[in-house]
């Protein structure tokens, strides 16, 4: 009893001595494709407890497939991704129907991915998310803001899903730094 | 000999005054607040007795003039019989005189405060009630402060006690059985209940009980209480104490059944309710519209008392994604540098608040509002800037705490399920802590306290059952009393 007890409580103790860095918290996730290789970014706020102020950052990646491009970004971090806060999964033109339902499926598959996270379609989605937002902290949280407001949009990741990945996406374009919405 | 009294079950006086005396003596010889006082009446006859009783436990003024003047000053007549009876009947003043033989039986009256009068001759002695201890007076509790409603509480000495409850029930039904229990304290033990409204069946078992314990020593109710509940290792009470007389009726009036303890001013009534838990002395006293809504209060502060750190600690770890974006954001900031787990930071918390909670208590009550301050504001605030504990954590096990204050009769619960439900949520998230709700639930429901379902006001699908549980109705409408079926109604007409 007292070996179970001691272990119980070196084990509840000692555990948090681990090594720490910043966190990433991704508001949005954007998927093109060039050149027979998939190009993924996610938009990262950075938590780092040594500054009070976030950052934000882009992570790239590229891999002939979605799931090697995104190994790439998640060897950028020191800490695993949190994908649950993701509002938005910006589609490049790049993207095929085909492979649209590619994403959507690796997107499902996640738990961590919110099932009522918005798509949109865009040219291309680095670009997009590249822009300086301009009323929140990231563009993810900008375009999320947008979507939600504008009911009329059947563009859940779940709404997707049920329809068999043939709903039409609204499109946003970039016109002098700001964003355009139109429909898909 | 053992040195207890019962070694002496089986001895009685001998007559002879000299040889009882001696044995007395011998009995107490290393007991200095023993007296025996010789007494020799004269008159047609010559009576020689001798007086033994302990100093400090009787009433010297009655000791005096009850029993030593009337022996000196009336004159003894020449009469054949027993002269105890004689003694006894025409020429003490004493107001209760008993005869008596068994030296067991006398120890315990000597010990309890009582005289003994010893005469020459007679195999017989007188036993008279001249108990005179001085005692710590009627005072307020200070557990049970209340701002309306009646201000006594009970005292160390049972009979005091017994009288106050007696003052508030005027009624003969009400039944003051003794016991004495420890095999050297003898302490005596006071069931007390009303004849025609408590379960006869569970007076019996708790006699029966009371009865069977066998150690050395009662000081205090939580004695006896922990040797006839059965169940040792129960979360939640299971019977009900206080220090207050009008408690101790108002709930002999439901039929419940009250022990009474020599030496302590902690009465304890059973059988024990759940709801009892988030009932306050004052919910009776005021108006019942706010002792309903306090009462709903005291229920909401449990859950909250028993869940936030542990929801906290789910959501943080395990479903990040039910916080609000930007919540989320600030409590990863917040949390960050910390070089504990949220676990072990929540359970470092839990204990250093029940540590500063029992320090305030023990401290005098000037000292305890500087601790108070010490350690919530200050070693708090310098713990978080140390990055030994995060914000959120703190806020959380404060907030926690704070509402556990709100229920006093259930601390223990709260803190063993508090860290359980932690560790549960630790371990298993959002299902873990609803795994813990779902069977804390369960126990509750299975618990029994002396053959009374403990849930059982909860349980009856009847709004009745619900006035004094969930919310306090109005007197006029709480016509039912909570326990048994027996002589259920507390108004109309031969209740």
């Amino acid at each position: 009893m007292k070996k179970v007890f001691l272990i119980l409580a070196l084990g509840l103790f000692l555990c948090g001595c681990q090594k720490r860095g910043p966190e990433y918290l991704v508001s949005s996730m954007g998927f093109d494709k060039e050149n027979d290789s998939y190009k993924v970014c996610f938009e990262s706020v950075i938590i780092n407890s040594e500054d009070t102020k976030q950052s934000v950052k882009l992570l790239k990646g590229e891999g002939k497939t979605l799931r090697g491009a995104i190994m790439r970004i998640e060897k950028q971090c020191t800490q695993p991704l949190l994908l649950s806060h993701c509002g938005v999964l910006v589609i490049g033109d790049g993207i095929t129907q085909n492979e649209l339902s590619e994403v959507a499926k690796y997107c499902v598959k996640n738990e961590e991915i919110t099932l009522s996270a918005f798509l949109i379609k865009t040219e291309n989605a680095q670009q997009l998310l590249s822009v300086k937002p301009v009323s929140s902290l990231t563009v993810g949280f900008d375009i999320m803001g947008l979507l939600e407001q504008n009911k009329h949009y059947k563009n859940r990741l779940f709404e997707l899903t049920a329809t068999n990945y043939t709903a039409a996406l609204p499109r946003v374009s970039i016109n002098d730094g700001g964003l355009i919405f139109g429909a898909g | 000999m053992s040195g207890q009294i019962a070694d002496y079950k089986n001895c009685n006086l001998s007559g002879n005054l000299e040889r009882d005396v001696a044995l007395f003596k011998d009995i107490f010889k290393k007991d200095v607040i023993l007296r025996v006082k010789e007494i020799t009446a004269r008159g047609e006859k010559t009576l020689e007795c001798a007086l033994v009783y302990m100093d400090g436990m009787t009433d010297s003024d009655q000791i005096n003039e009850a029993i030593i003047r009337p022996l000196i000053t009336v004159g003894m007549a020449d009469m054949s019989g027993d002269i105890a009876d004689f003694v006894g009947k025409q020429m003490l003043f004493a107001r209760d005189v008993k005869k008596i033989s068994n030296i067991a039986e006398i120890l315990q009256g000597v010990l309890y405060g009582e005289a003994l009068l010893l005469i020459n001759g007679s195999k017989n002695a007188l036993m008279m009630d001249v108990k005179g201890f001085r005692t710590r007076g009627i005072t307020e509790p200070m557990e049970e402060r209340i701002l309306q409603g009646p201000r006594e509480g009970f005292e160390e000495a049972a009979l005091l006690n017994l009288a106050m409850i007696r003052r508030k029930l005027l009624t003969p039904d009400l039944c003051i059985e003794m016991l004495r229990v420890g095999r050297r304290t003898s302490t005596a033990v006071f069931v007390c209940y009303l004849g025609t409204l408590a379960d006869q069946k569970t007076v019996e078992k708790i006699k029966q009980k009371i009865g069977k314990i066998n150690i050395d020593g009662i000081l205090d109710t939580n004695y006896i209480v922990e040797q006839i509940s059965g169940k040792r290792f129960s979360l939640f009470k299971r019977n009900g104490t206080t220090e207050r007389p009008d408690i101790v009726a108002a709930r002999l009036l439901e039929g419940r059944i009250a022990i009474v303890v020599d030496g302590t001013p902690m009465v304890v009534t059973i059988p024990y309710l759940f709801s009892e838990n988030f009932q306050s002395d004052e919910d009776y006293y005021q108006n019942f519209l706010l002792s309903s809504a306090e009462r709903c209060l005291r229920y909401f502060c449990f859950f909250l008392s028993i869940s936030i750190p542990a929801v906290f600690i789910a959501i943080s770890t395990f479903h990040r994604q039910l916080l609000p974006t930007s919540f989320a954001i600030s409590v990863m900031q917040l949390r960050g540098g910390v070089p504990f787990t949220p676990v072990s930071e929540c359970i470092i918390m839990i204990l250093v608040f029940e540590i500063l909670k029992e320090a305030g208590i023990r401290m005098s009550q000037n000292l305890g509002h500087a601790l108070s301050i010490v350690g919530g504001l200050v070693v708090g605030q310098a713990a978080v800037e140390a990055r030994i504990i995060s914000s959120p954590i703190l806020i959380t096990v404060a907030l926690s705490g704070i509402a556990g204050l709100m229920l006093p009769r259930l601390k223990t619960a709260v803190f063993y399920l508090r860290i359980a439900f932690v560790l549960l949520s630790a371990f298993l998230g959002l299902y873990g802590y609803i795994m813990g709700a779902m069977l804390l639930g369960i126990y509750i429901l299975s618990i029994y306290s002396y053959s009374t379902d403990y849930t059982v006001s909860l349980k009856k699908a009847s709004l009745q059952s619900l006035k004094d549980t969930l919310f306090r109705a109005s007197w006029k409408n709480m016509k039912e009393r909570p326990l048994f079926n027996r002589n259920i109604s507390r108004q109309g007409k031969n209740k």
